[in-house]
């Protein structure tokens, strides 16, 4: 190869790409130290339309090579020869055809989709039969994480913690498409409700302490769920949390008289999900005891918690999440629950995840907590240690 | 924080002026001129005189401005984060606010068909306004449609409008008859839809997503089978590559040299002789460091966009 510059590349285009004699000095991307980042560059082109090809057709099997000036080097196929165009439209009337009569045939489909085209952008949705709905929802669009991200910063909040929130939501969703992978195609979950997940127009709450930044949820979200099954859940995933902290942990909670009313909740059991959670959890350390409490006798209630100190009244998102408010169970003993953020006013209430309901259904997660003497629900104020993990009773939450 | 100055080869057209100094969400050429009206981050939506390279006129919103149209050559329509929608005056310096959605407005249209202005918000509702109304939300808005998601994109031509959202829906609305979609479809594509457009010839639209898609689509079924007349058109991406296409043959036409960053925005002149290209970080890593914004206005070559005639296979090496 000649080391003379290529003319046609310094003035705009190149037809030949790789293979051309001479020179394409190629631009680097600079390094960002910021930014959840991309881990696998894989298939990050734009130019690799279903079905289009490049003029001439090269064969590559370089599926990353993506930056080649007319070079469409992506194929579905890497095993494919010199029949790129037939095996690609082989491939293609495959799933072009695919209809969903067998799960097993799907989960192919969706392996395949998953394994060789990810996109870069992670906060996406995804159907693996096309014109569909989707298999998995709640999709971000950068846009709306760039608003997320100035709001924040507008409010006063570290760009580190932006970016920490950033990532999270994304290794969420990230864990949210690996569970999907893993378990058996039980055909496409359509979310119930949509997430809410920018703040409000007239956000009226600071933020919380401690810098923990994510979504607020609006106050109206109650009503885009009318007319739903069961209770909204907008953190149905997030549900999975606590067998994190619960199921590892065999301590007991501090006693209480029973008289408890149990809440059921639908709470998916995926042993890995709950990992996913373990990171948008960490960044609070502070929150949680140092030793992870669990009642040893779980009933079916999920840990939850109510009103912070100093709050008289319950936060109206109560009503939004009867059962379902995430978090660990932290040790009640503990004497740090000012620094708690969720128990400040609903519309700050903030989770890391975006919120879908695309959990693996028909399965229940065992949380819950010892027995509680319900006359703590009406004390208007409480002392650190008094308020117990598990949820209020419907008698005493404000709808 | 260092970042490597990459200065784009000189072909990548001409770069204008006093660039906006914050992402641009959109930006469009006039129909009667060579203005382009550019929307950004920076809260501002800016026009300027391509072929003077000059910057004509400039207005500072509540929030990030995410989408901007022309009415006329002399005054468009804004909208943004701060839920509101705009038209904009050009030389009077003017603005008045239409009317507001409860959440940012993402997508502005303006229908010549209908006479009225479209928006769409992550409130998950299209509204339609009529500007001449100057004074309150009232006078103006002349209907709201709820969606089955947050709006993402939209695209207009002739009475139809195509209405993209979040989930990969896509709806289809005759404007003559809003009250519900004529067709209510899901995307063909299996990843996030990021924009919406529709062929000048009205017979469908091209609808591209997160992984890097492009999918070609007909309004009426029956006439998909005659898979004509796609036409070419042009895709940025991420990669900061433009890439010409035609849609007929199924080929990349062109691709453009890389530009500086992401290519968050395009728009042919009227007469498809310039090519207004947006280069300017669209958040699809989060929050980072980024080149600065830029807009190249390059020609565009008859020979770049021409399609062309049907290749015979190559011979089997």
């Amino acid at each position: 190869m000649r080391k003379e510059l290529c003319r046609n590349f310094q003035q705009g285009s190149c037809r030949y790409g790789e293979r051309c004699r001479y020179l394409h000095p190629q631009q680097t991307k600079p390094n960002n130290p910021f930014g959840f980042g991309t881990q696998q560059q894989q298939n990050k082109t734009s130019n690799n339309p279903f079905g289009f090809g490049v003029q001439g057709g090269s064969n590559s099997n370089r599926p990353n090579q993506s930056q080649q000036p007319f070079q469409n080097t992506w194929q579905r196929n890497p095993s494919s020869g010199s029949g790129a165009s037939t095996q690609q439209s082989g491939k293609q009337t495959q799933q072009a055809d695919h209809k969903c009569t067998d799960p097993a045939a799907c989960k192919r489909v969706i392996q395949e989709d998953l394994k060789n085209e990810r996109p870069m952008w992670k906060l996406t949705c995804y159907a693996h039969c096309k014109h569909l709905p989707c298999d998995v929802s709640g999709d971000v669009s950068y846009e709306e994480l760039r608003a997320m991200a100035y709001e924040e910063s507008k409010r006063g909040i570290p760009l580190q913690s932006i970016v920490e929130r950033e990532r999270n939501l994304q290794n969420a969703k990230v864990a949210e498409f690996e569970n999907f992978l893993r378990s058996p195609y039980r055909g496409a979950v359509t979310a119930n409700q949509t997430p809410s997940i920018f703040p409000p127009a007239t956000q009226v709450n600071s933020s919380p302490p401690g810098g923990f930044s994510a979504f607020n949820q609006q106050p109206a979200f109650p009503n885009t769920n009318a007319g739903g099954g069961g209770p909204p859940n907008p953190f149905g995933r997030f549900n999975q949390q606590p067998n994190a902290f619960s199921v590892n942990t065999p301590q007991p909670a501090p006693s209480g008289p029973s008289g408890f009313q149990s809440q059921p909740s639908s709470f998916g059991p995926g042993p890995a999900a709950p990992s996913a959670f373990q990171p948008s959890v960490s960044f609070k350390p502070a929150s949680f005891g140092p030793g992870p409490v669990a009642p040893s006798g779980f009933q079916s209630q999920p840990a939850s918690f109510g009103p912070g100190p100093g709050l008289s009244t319950p936060p109206q998102n109560s009503s939004i999440f009867p059962s379902v408010t995430p978090t660990p169970a932290f040790n009640s003993n503990q004497n740090n629950q000012t620094g708690f953020s969720f128990n400040s006013p609903v519309a700050s209430f903030t989770s890391p995840a975006v919120d879908t309901t695309n959990t693996p259904s028909g399965t229940e997660l065992q949380a819950g907590g010892a027995p509680v003497d319900t006359s703590i629900w009406l004390k208007e104020k409480w002392n650190p240690g008094e308020i117990p993990e598990q949820a209020p009773p419907d008698a005493f939450v404000h709808r | 924080m260092i970042k490597n100055m990459s200065l784009p080869p000189p072909s990548a057209g001409r770069e204008l002026a006093n660039p906006p100094s914050d992402g641009i969400s959109n930006l469009r050429f006039s129909n009667t001129s060579d203005h382009l009206l550019v929307s950004s981050w920076d809260k501002r939506v800016r026009l300027y005189d391509v072929s003077t390279n000059s910057l004509k006129g400039e207005f500072l919103h509540g929030g990030a401005v995410l989408d901007c149209c022309f009415h006329d050559d002399s005054s468009g329509f804004s909208v943004g984060s701060d839920n509101k929608v705009r038209r904009i005056v050009f030389n009077v310096g003017k603005e008045d606010v239409l009317g507001m959605h409860e959440k940012p407005v993402r997508c502005v249209e303006y229908s010549y068909a209908a006479g009225q202005v479209i928006t769409g918000s992550w409130d998950k509702t299209v509204k339609c306004w009529d500007p001449r109304g100057a004074s309150g939300p009232e006078r103006t808005q002349v209907g709201t449609y709820l969606q089955p998601e947050r709006v993402y994109s939209l695209s207009l031509v002739g009475n139809r409008l195509v209405v993209a959202t979040a989930g990969r829906h896509v709806n289809i609305y005759d404007l003559r008859n809003m009250s519900q979609p004529e067709q209510r479809r899901e995307s063909s594509l299996k990843y996030q839809t990021r924009c919406v457009r529709s062929y000048p010839n009205g017979t469908g639209y091209a609808l591209s997503s997160v992984e890097g898609r492009v999918a070609m689509e007909f309004f009426d079924l029956s006439e998909a089978a005659q898979a004509k007349n796609y036409g070419t058109f042009a895709t940025g991406g991420c990669d900061g590559f433009v890439n010409i296409w035609d849609g007929n043959n199924k080929k990349r036409l062109y691709q453009y040299s890389k530009y500086p960053s992401s290519i968050a925005a395009l728009s042919f002149s009227r007469d498809g002789q310039l090519l207004a290209v947006a280069s300017s970080y669209t958040f699809e890593e989060g929050e980072k460091s980024h080149e600065p914004e830029a807009i190249f206005v390059r020609n565009v070559n008859e020979i770049e966009v021409k399609p062309k005639p049907k290749a015979y296979p190559n011979p089997a090496a």
